[in-house]
């Protein structure tokens, strides 16, 4: 009350226990309450979140510009500097605004997904790099196996002195599982020359063919 | 623009905030529930912590959107006017589910509806007070709460006759814009709540209200309801909206619905993030904050700010 | 003191600003009242008319001819519109006749010519005060399913049977078992009263909620197994209680079964599949051996008419099994998958008609927040209206704020929010049928 304009609320969230009043104490502690269980339950949300997108070396963030709306979630998580916001203007009649959008720094994205997951209207989608292709779930290189010539991915490569990290984080690709399965790869990628980047696997496709292939049935049946 | 017909699977934002709400209809056992302070004066908080931690992930909620306030202020004000209430906390509540009614999912939303009824009924509560505008249309009009009185927080503060002290002489003139909310506004024509916020804001001896272009009834929205759609067009229509408050030379833009809230703040932020666009130079806040940072006395809840953190980090990484 | 200047945009209290939202909206009726000003025109004309009909009758006497009588000739009906009254009349000695105050200048004869007055006023009643007890914001039929199933029940379905009653001498000398007795009995007659007109309720009101987007599995299991488990148990007690089946009738028991097997087949896969399968699937199935029992039936008539004296002579012993047992064998058959298939199938827009109310004004174009704001919206186009015709208007579903400035200024009080509501709710009941969809 003594200045009106401090804005800062005031600083008796710090000792947030002791009271004497058992009011004032019930009413903290269900504020607190509240708030784990907000966070706890946000986390188990959060958690399958964390599965719907592919990760690693090989995957790289898109955004989709129709949908961004310039909020820069991304743009304030994105721990290597990957993601930049650019301007656009909007000239209605009446009046004119600018909203941002989230561009992707190629050369920076190492593919961590983080930008996706915080999203929050699923405008970012994980894709993978050219010469990389999702298989069983993982990203794998559809080039050359790489058995131990590291240095192909020395941009992203920064934690140097660890390597027990970079080896485990491109399990992908580790070099014996690749290996049996590398000769009949090579016969397989000349037919598809430039595989297209599919963010999705297969399973959405075939879920919308079938409602579409459903929809289109139904009618007829309920002429008849 | 026929892409817009498209579902709402696409469209629906937050989508692990509402995977986190629609769950909650999922189990709707009753548990065991034990209130340690029963009064006939019930206060539900809604869904703010759930905004609060969807918004930490571009820590803006350590900025100047802090949803979870509203449930401090509105507790600090309810004292003021000599009510203890109960809180009807999320551990045995659920979302109100205004949300997924307006989003087509009826089932969920009978379930949430069927299972709060009960609850309520079962606590005995007189006077249901809910600070969040969506909540109280939602339990005043889509609820059959026979015998319980849904009441906006600021309708009660009112009718109970709250008094802001006077502030001190050095305070500084302020001018405090309001916006309507949708859903305490127009849609709740039996009892809108225009007047209460108005009334209670004018008792703060050092702010003068002003108008909005459009105010009341014919209040624009603030772009983005039921967290259905939101784009670039949408966003225009939050920035017209904040630019009308500029145009009044607003310093203080007051919303009633943790949403307007969210989203006002949403933009703030975005705009304060570029240093040599300062087009919003007032604060928003929800209503309930403005009249309790006004009353003496600390919260009586404890805060949701971190602990650890005593100053917002700048937004953005790149100086 | 700006809120005092600008009080006469605010609209509440003015007429046409809705008070209550959601369906079930019940104030503020648009349009006249019924009560006092309808009712003072329509009285005007009903005694002009009156006063005419008076005035022809006495001035101009038409020829009536002799009265029938049983003399002249053998069966004596009414006009056919009449004949509804006539049948009341006959089936009116199924209730209790007694006299009260006998004795007393209040003398009451309960006799049966009483309760065919009181049974043929009926109908006439029911829509004489039809307009008093529903007082009701729908008119439409299909949005006020209760009604319109009782209306469907009993001014169409009752006055049916009541119809075929009256005509029972003609019925039971038309269709006649080989040696002689009528096939449908008085007592099968009279229940047609009950039975049927129940079924047509049940039935409408079940598809008439489903085409207000009800869920209505709820309903339907209960009735279509409960119509099951009653043929079941009387096709089973045909065939195993001793009494239930004539000698006569006894050697021609596989053909019963036969007809009694394709009646009760489509109802238990009806049963099933309302009761396990997801929507879309259960009205394929429905509809599936629906139409194959009716084939078959068909068929099964075809061929035992056609084919020679023996298989003509069981043909007519199975129908003098199912004929009057009919309100149960017959038609509870065709109603169980009727209402199988009505309660499952996929609803159409009751919304139209609401929405057709819209004359385009326009205002809420002027109001709309969305338009403002999509590119191709711009040109002034009108909401309510091209929302209806399925033509984009910039606030396509998805868009929609629902934050119901259109409603608010609605001349005509159309609830845009209601529609979204609906339509929304009916996406998602689409998905959800179709087995969980996108999400």
């Amino acid at each position: 009350m003594a200045t009106a304009p401090t804005v800062a609320p005031k600083p008796p969230s710090a000792p947030p226990s002791p009271s004497a009043d058992p009011l004032v104490a019930y009413y903290q502690r269900v504020r607190q309450m509240n708030l784990a269980l907000a966070k706890e339950r946000y986390k188990q949300g959060f958690k399958v979140r964390t599965q719907e997108y592919i990760r690693g070396r090989g995957t790289l963030a898109i955004v989709d510009e129709e949908i961004c709306m310039g909020c820069t979630h991304c743009f304030d998580n994105c721990a290597f500097e990957a993601i930049d916001m650019v301007d656009r203007k909007f000239a209605l009649p009446e009046y004119t605004y600018t909203s941002r959008k989230a561009i992707i720094i190629e050369d920076n994205c190492v593919g961590c997904e983080k930008c996706a997951i915080v999203c929050p209207v699923d405008a970012i989608t994980m894709v993978t790099k050219h010469g990389f292709e999702v298989k069983d779930g993982r990203v794998v290189s559809t080039t050359a196996p790489p058995p131990a010539p590291r240095p192909a991915a020395p941009a992203a490569a920064t934690p140097r002195p660890a390597t027990p990290p970079p080896a485990a984080r491109p399990a992908p690709s580790p070099p014996t599982p690749a290996k049996p399965a590398a000769p009949p790869e090579r016969t397989e990628t000349p037919s598809p020359e430039a595989p297209p980047p599919k963010p999705e696997p297969e399973e959405e496709e075939a879920e919308e063919a079938e409602e579409s292939t459903e929809e289109s049935e139904t009618p007829e049946e309920d002429e008849g | 623009m026929m892409e817009t017909e498209y579902g709402p699977g696409r469209t629906i934002p937050h989508p692990v905030m509402f995977r986190v709400l629609d769950s909650e209809a999922e189990d709707t056992t009753i548990p065991e529930i034990r209130v340690e302070h029963k009064s006939e004066f019930a206060y539900y908080p809604g869904c703010i912590d759930y905004y609060d931690v969807e918004m930490q992930f571009s820590h803006m909620n350590y900025g100047d959107t802090n949803h979870g306030i509203i449930f401090d202020s509105s507790i600090k004000l309810l004292r003021a006017v000599g009510i203890q209430p109960m809180i009807l906390d999320r551990s045995f509540m659920k979302c109100c589910g205004h949300d997924q009614l307006w989003q087509g999912k009826v089932d969920v939303f009978e379930r949430m509806r069927d299972y709060n009824t009960k609850i309520i009924k079962m606590l005995g509560v007189k006077t249901f007070i809910t600070s969040c505008a969506e909540g109280y249309r939602t339990f005043k009009l889509d609820y059959k709460l026979d015998g319980v009185r849904v009441v906006h927080i600021t309708q009660f503060l009112y009718e109970r006759g709250l008094r802001i002290p006077p502030q001190p002489e050095t305070a500084k003139k302020i001018r405090v814009a309001f916006q309507d909310p949708c859903r305490s506004g127009r849609q709740m024509p039996l009892d809108p709540v225009y007047e209460e916020p108005r009334e209670l804001v004018k008792r703060v001896d050092n702010a003068e209200l002003v108008e909005l272009k459009t105010f009341r009834a014919d209040a624009q929205c603030c772009g983005v309801a039921q967290m259905m759609y939101c784009n670039d067009k949408t966003k225009g229509l939050t920035a017209s909206r904040m630019d009308e408050a500029s145009d009044v030379g607003a310093d203080y833009l007051l919303v009633a619905c943790p949403k307007c809230l969210t989203h006002f703040g949403c933009l703030h932020h975005e705009n304060k993030w570029k240093p040599g666009e300062e087009r919003y130079a007032f604060k928003v806040m929800d209503v309930t904050q403005f009249l309790a940072e006004r009353l003496p006395g600390d919260y009586p809840t404890g805060s949701n700010i971190d602990a650890k953190r005593k100053e917002p980090p700048l937004p953005g990484r790149r100086g | 003191m700006e809120i005092e200047r600008v009080k006469g945009k605010i609209m509440e209290g003015q007429p046409g600003f809705p008070r209550q939202y959601g369906p079930s909206r019940s104030d503020h009726q648009p349009g006249i009242p019924f009560f006092p000003q309808e009712t003072a025109r329509d009285f005007v004309l009903i005694f002009l008319l009156t006063a005419l009909l008076f005035f022809l009758s006495a001035f101009v006497t038409p020829f009536l001819g002799p009265a029938r009588s049983p003399q002249i000739s053998e069966l004596i009906v009414p006009d056919w519109y009449l004949l509804f009254s006539w049948g009341l009349l006959k089936v009116a000695d199924v209730f209790p006749q007694f006299v009260i105050g006998a004795g007393t200048p209040l003398k009451t004869d309960f006799n049966a010519a009483f309760w065919g007055d009181l049974l043929s006023g009926i109908p006439v009643i029911f829509l004489l005060i039809l307009p008093f007890i529903d007082r009701g914001r729908e008119a439409r039929p299909a949005k006020s399913p209760v009604r319109s199933a009782f209306g469907v029940a009993f001014l169409l379905a009752w006055i049916f049977t009541a119809s075929l009653y009256s005509i029972r001498e003609v019925v039971a000398q038309r269709w006649q078992t080989p040696n002689g007795s009528p096939l449908i009995n008085d007592t099968a007659m009279k229940w047609f009263f009950v039975i049927p007109p129940v079924l047509v309720g049940l039935t409408s009101y079940i598809g008439l909620r489903r085409l207000g987007y009800q869920p209505m599995r709820k309903w339907l299991f209960p009735y279509v197994a409960g119509l099951t488990a009653i043929v079941v148990v009387q096709a089973a007690g045909i065939f195993l209680i001793p009494g239930w089946l004539g000698p006569e009738v006894r050697p021609y028991v596989i053909q019963l079964g036969i007809f009694l097997l394709v009646l009760i087949v489509p109802m238990l896969v009806a049963s099933v599949a309302v009761f396990a399968l997801p929507e879309s699937q259960a009205r394929k199935w429905v509809v599936r051996s629906g139409v194959a029992a009716f084939v078959v039936f068909g068929a099964l008539v075809v061929f035992f008419m056609d084919s020679g004296r023996p298989n003509h002579v069981a043909f007519t012993w199975v129908l003098s099994v199912l004929y009057p047992n009919m309100n149960t064998l017959v038609l509870m058959p065709m109603f169980a998958v009727l209402t199988a298939y009505l309660g499952v199938r996929r609803p159409y827009s009751t919304y139209e008609y609401l929405l057709n109310e819209c004359y385009q004004c326009g205002k809420c174009h002027t109001v709309c927040p969305v338009t403002k704001v999509e590119d191709d919206a711009l040109g002034g186009l009108n909401l309510v209206y091209n929302t209806f015709k399925k033509q984009h208007d910039g606030v396509p579903l998805w868009t929609c704020l629902a934050c119901d400035a259109c409603s608010a200024v609605c001349p005509l009080d159309i609830q845009y929010s209601d529609y979204i509501l609906e339509e929304r709710a009916k996406v998602h009941a689409r998905m959800a049928a179709d087995g969980g969809g996108k999400e």
